[in-house]
């Protein structure tokens, strides 16, 4: 599957220190026993040298849980649980081990509009850089 | 950078739709109450920054195949429940529709309603302040939506911002 056959996502404001880029794809790029995506590459359309490896949180962080205020709501169209796609980015350390993730400005993912947009969260202790292992 | 002096109760305007309230002194800390619409992120600065830095951290090699590693971190991955699978359950989203209409949205960095409802109402007390002192500065109609910073949060703490330099009580710094 080439780049330009998968869902674009059109991030409704930008991320942190990346400029004017908006328009993201999502390469699943490893799944669990069940078929279930672990993992994710977030490549710009507009740059290509500009990607990210991420994860879906739960499956390294079980307890991972966090409550997306009305005005994100808003601004993804999100209206009911099951249209956000929650993902968290990876910092890759040396080895798999060393590896970090971004849980507290998780990226969320209207999975019926493909908006999305990283939300700094407000109120929680989550870390910026939680190792994975 | 224009510094403006301004004791608790008194606001500054952004252009057109940012308000900001100087909602109380106390020592070294400024407690500041923020209007602004909804599409103007508000955030404390070293918080944008943290987030900034991560960001630029977690650039992955611009070429290169990640499937090696992303082996390496499935391994990693804990098994999921059943429970876990469910849509959204880690993620609670409330709809915007289940918040009564009050003309705005409150997005408060704090945690608790009551202590919300604290803060809306030394909003409401600045305002009315506010609008005796400089009644033509006062937005005629609530803004698409008001947003209140906690200063005295859980980052307060060694944060360049909010620490010492802060400034003398009532004088808030503005960054240009």
């Amino acid at each position: 599957m080439s780049v330009e056959d998968l869902p674009e996502l059109s991030f409704v404001r930008p991320l942190p220190g990346f400029g004017d880029l908006r328009r993201f794809v999502l390469v699943e790029i490893s799944s669990d026993d069940d078929g279930d995506p672990v993992l994710f590459e977030l490549r710009s359309l507009e740059e290509p040298a500009v990607r990210f490896l991420c994860a879906v949180p739960t499956a390294f962080f079980p307890d991972y849980a966090f409550e997306l205020d009305e005005a994100e709501c808003a601004d993804l169209d999100v209206r009911d649980e099951a249209d956000a796609l929650v993902l968290v980015l990876l910092t890759i350390g040396r080895d798999a081990v060393a590896t970090t993730a971004n849980l507290l400005a998780p990226v969320v993912v209207n999975a019926r509009t493909r908006a999305a947009a990283q939300v700094i969260l407000t109120g929680t202790d989550w870390p910026v850089r939680a190792a994975v292992a | 950078m224009l510094v403006l002096t301004r004791r608790a109760g008194e606001s500054i305007v952004i252009g057109d739709d940012v308000r900001v309230v100087v909602l109380d002194v106390r020592g070294e800390t400024v407690r500041l109450g923020i209007e602004a619409p909804r599409s103007v992120q508000v955030h404390r600065a070293e918080v944008y920054a943290e987030v900034q830095a991560a960001n630029a951290a977690a650039l992955a090699p611009p070429a290169g195949d990640l499937g090696p590693l992303a082996g390496h971190l499935s391994r990693l991955a804990r098994p999921r429940t059943p429970a876990d699978r469910r849509p959204g359950r880690r993620t609670p989203v409330r709809s915007p529709d289940a918040v009564p209409p009050q003309g705005r949205t409150m997005v408060v960095m704090t945690e608790g309603d009551q202590r919300l409802q604290h803060l809306q109402e030394e909003i409401d007390q600045a305002r009315a302040a506010a609008a005796e002192a400089e009644p033509d500065l006062l937005p005629q109609t609530p803004s698409p939506a008001d947003r209140v910073v906690e200063g005295s949060g859980e980052h307060e703490a060694g944060s360049p911002s909010e620490g010492p330099d802060a400034g003398p009580p009532g004088e808030v710094d503005v960054d240009r």
